[in-house]
């Protein structure tokens, strides 16, 4: 298979608006301690943040990347699905984007705790799927439900996990039929029977997402030339080889000459978004500054309409496929309803 | 304000437990909220500002990692709770905010990263409920093999607890040295990514009745939500939970002892009983027969109704260690029938498939009730349990608390900024368990 690199793409000189990049943002601290972006309480500095970026017309903030570096031990940080729920209740059109891992969170509550987010911010939400979160690793180096290695292959099992439970039971099945006395329609339930890396057999008892499935996202893995499974898109670093077969974001820590770096990303055919790495030092001057200029000439887009799937403009994944799953429920309840 | 206890004024404190759109089996076909309420923190938000323009303590959140209830017959608690507690907090500035999460589908290092977030972020507002869950559906979601028994559940629910205690006092000291702790179900070594908040950390809850159960309120939790159907009873397991207190080196009001209490409120007591018939002929038949075996793990079904309850179907629990169902709801339907002679028929209304006290009459009724049991010490307040959301709540709010206010029995106006200090009356806590400490010092 073969590989291309950002840089070495010809330049396009024009880049047509239907081309132009999604623009994810990663803010160091996440609002949460920093004054100079947020206030005192964390609950204000998040609103303040999302609203901020909101009004720059960001596609989407990336809360907590952070954690899957080994860097980031020590710093403080809160969950990022809750900081989520917070910008959530404080922005209309914002993608949030929560990054963990299933390295002390099992599948089973990650995929329902990232439904419900999704659930608050009206199909906004989005994965980033880490293969190890330091800010609570402490003393566990291997997944603490099942003692695996929290390698790649670990990660494709918990992505598959989580998408496989987010499948299970359909918003649509919730019929509420007062005059039949019918809830859900429960033939449309289906378990999840997982049993690569995890055993799991579902259903996930909150219904799924008004979006499809969540958008996951997933890091390159260095030097491969194939692309994570499980990836609606696939985060590589700038001028890191791009993998085939799923979309690229391309995340840019340096922001001096950032102009450039977004005309060069721009230009490669590969590159369906830029992914910033934001310090609190520099915010201002790339939200009031960079973005809007960039915006102006056509090489990154805003935020669009709809759910964050639609924004990013990413289909439905075929997989997994449930359909040959067996129904949670063969049977009419017994009177009392209990399970 | 309140009742005065050992020249100590004690305020009654009041929950809503907000259990979907309502404890009712047929809620979601009365509820004038839309059926896909239960998967929308928005909804969740809407009933928290009810319940905070009736100045109430807290709102409640019951919990378990699998369905619940048959979705064909109504819904389960759905979204995760930390999540609706977080849009809660977003939008309220007094309430409480209380989650139950289990010591068995979680871990420890997770949850008290998460819970003491929650607490940041609300500025002080949440109680951590913690349960030890007996659900075999969670069960074959997490990859249990064998569900772990009782005595291994509370064995794991109490280490749990001291490491996330021990973690939250750590993440309260200013140079925070890290836990080392060694134990049967976990080790961890280190520290949360974090300080403490307003409050310190997360107030401590706990639920059932069960002897285990009673004994890890008396020693560790700032309150307790359980299930009692008989005053009698109500008073005994009240003493008893703060005898545990006092032997531990706490107060006796250190824990806050919050029986469930299920209301259906009309303004006349036709009204009430119209609200309740209509409630009930929406239940499919046989459905309160089959909650009330699956509580006494007996099948009823085939007994006369008219009849007392047969006594052979009340005796003691073959093995606890195994019982499938709560221990706690089981004693207190039993102490009920014993204590009453009811029939089958008279059992199924007071105990409206739910385990908790059942209360069908006018706001003064309900008042009445609260006041009393307040009174008799048996309880420091109620989880309310409405009927049906929205209008359940809001007839509480409306027309109970006025009269609760009136009696001077309740708050006029919210005075403390955290939980810590609505419910014990410290700004901090006052101390982590002797364990923490240990491995602290």
């Amino acid at each position: 298979m073969s590989t291309t690199v950002v840089s070495d793409v010809p330049t396009r000189s024009v880049v047509g608006m239907a081309d132009a990049l999604s623009v994810g943002v990663e803010v160091v601290g996440d609002g949460v301690t920093d004054r100079r972006i947020g206030a005192v309480a964390p609950a204000r500095g998040i609103a303040a943040l999302a609203r901020r970026l909101e009004s720059a017309g960001v596609g989407y903030w990336v809360i907590g990347a952070e954690r899957g570096e080994s860097t980031h031990a020590g710093t403080v940080t809160l969950d990022p699905s809750l900081v989520a729920t917070i910008a959530a209740r404080h922005s209309a059109a914002l993608g949030l984007v929560v990054s963990a891992a299933g390295h002390r969170d099992h599948p089973y509550n990650l995929a329902r705790r990232l439904i419900s987010v999704d659930h608050a911010a009206h199909g906004r939400v989005g994965w980033l799927a880490l293969d190890f979160d330091h800010s609570i690793a402490l003393n566990a180096a291997s997944d603490t439900w099942t003692g695996a290695v929290l390698d790649t292959t670990h990660t494709d099992d918990a992505v598959h996990a989580v998408r496989t439970l987010w499948r299970t039971w359909p918003l649509e099945s919730v019929v509420g039929d007062t005059a039949a006395g019918v809830f859900a329609d429960v033939t449309q339930i289906r378990r999840a029977d997982v049993r690569a890396g995890y055993a799991i057999s579902g259903p996930l008892n909150v219904p799924g997402s008004v979006q499809g499935d969540l958008p996951v996202w997933r890091q390159a893995t260095r030097g491969s030339a194939v692309a994570p499974p499980g990836a609606d898109l696939v985060v590589v670093e700038d001028r890191e080889p791009v993998p085939d077969g799923t979309p690229v974001v391309v995340r840019v820590r340096a922001l001096h000459s950032i102009a450039a770096t977004l005309e060069r990303v721009a230009a490669n055919p590969a590159a369906h978004g830029v992914l910033l790495r934001v310090a609190p030092h520099v915010f201002d001057h790339v939200v009031e500054r960079v973005l809007p200029a960039a915006r102006r000439r056509g090489v990154i887009n805003g935020p669009g309409e709809g759910t964050l799937r639609e924004r990013l403009r990413l289909p439905v994944p075929d997989s997994p496929d449930l359909s040959g799953h067996a129904a949670v429920f063969e049977t009419v309840p017994n009177p009392g309803g209990r399970l | 304000m309140g009742r005065r206890l050992m020249g100590l004024t004690e305020n009654l404190i009041l929950n809503v437990n907000v259990l979907n759109v309502g404890i009712h089996t047929g809620s979601w076909q009365l509820s004038s909220e839309p059926p896909t309420a239960f998967a929308d923190p928005g909804y969740y938000v809407r009933m928290a500002k009810i319940a905070e323009r009736g100045l109430l303590d807290a709102l409640f959140l019951a919990d378990g990692p699998a369905l619940r209830e048959h979705p064909a017959l109504r819904p389960s608690q759905a979204l995760e709770p930390s999540v609706i507690l977080a849009s809660v907090a977003a939008e309220t500035e007094h309430l409480g905010l209380i989650g139950t999460l289990s010591s068995t589908f979680n871990d420890p290092v997770e949850l008290a990263h998460r819970l003491l977030g929650l607490d940041q972020l609300s500025e002080g507002r949440f109680a951590w409920n913690v349960v030890t869950t007996y659900s075999l559906p969670a069960g074959g979601n997490f990859g249990l093999a064998d569900y772990p028994d009782r005595p291994t559940r509370y064995r794991r629910a109490a280490e749990f607890v001291d490491v996330v205690r021990a973690l939250w006092q750590d993440a309260a000291d200013a140079g925070a040295r890290g836990i080392d702790h060694q134990g049967e179900f976990f080790t961890v070594v280190g520290s949360l990514p974090q300080g403490q908040s307003p409050q310190g950390y997360p107030l401590l809850v706990q639920a059932g009745g069960s002897p285990q159960g009673r004994e890890l309120a008396g020693r560790a939790a700032d309150a307790v939500f359980s299930a009692e159907l008989d005053l009698g009873a109500g008073v005994e397991h009240y003493r008893h939970v703060k005898d545990v207190a006092v032997a531990t080196g706490r107060r006796r009001s250190d824990v806050k002892i919050l029986p469930g209490l299920i209301t259906t409120i009309g303004s006349t007591a036709a009204e009430a009983q119209r609200r309740y018939e209509r409630q009930s002929a929406l239940l499919p038949v046989g459905h309160d027969i089959e909650r009330l075996s699956q509580v006494l793990g007996e099948d009823l079904s085939g007994y006369p109704l008219d009849e007392p309850v047969p006594g052979h179907l009340l005796g003691e629990v073959r093995d606890p260690a195994k019982f499938g169902a709560s221990l706690g709801f089981r004693e207190s339907v039993v102490r009920l029938v014993e204590s009453r002679g009811l029939t089958l028929r008279e059992a199924i209304r007071e105990f409206s498939g739910a385990g908790h006290r059942v209360v069908v009459g006018t706001p003064v009724d309900v008042a009445d009730t609260i006041e009393q049991w307040f009174l008799a010490g048996a309880a420091d307040g109620f989880n309310l349990m409405p009927d049906v959301f929205p209008d359940g709540l809001e007839i509480f709010v409306d027309e109970v608390v006025p009269i609760l206010q009136a009696r001077g029995l309740f708050r006029t106006e919210y005075t403390e900024s955290t939980l810590r200090e609505r419910f014990t009356g410290y700004p901090l806590p006052t101390g982590a368990p002797a364990s923490a400490r240990a491995r602290l010092a």
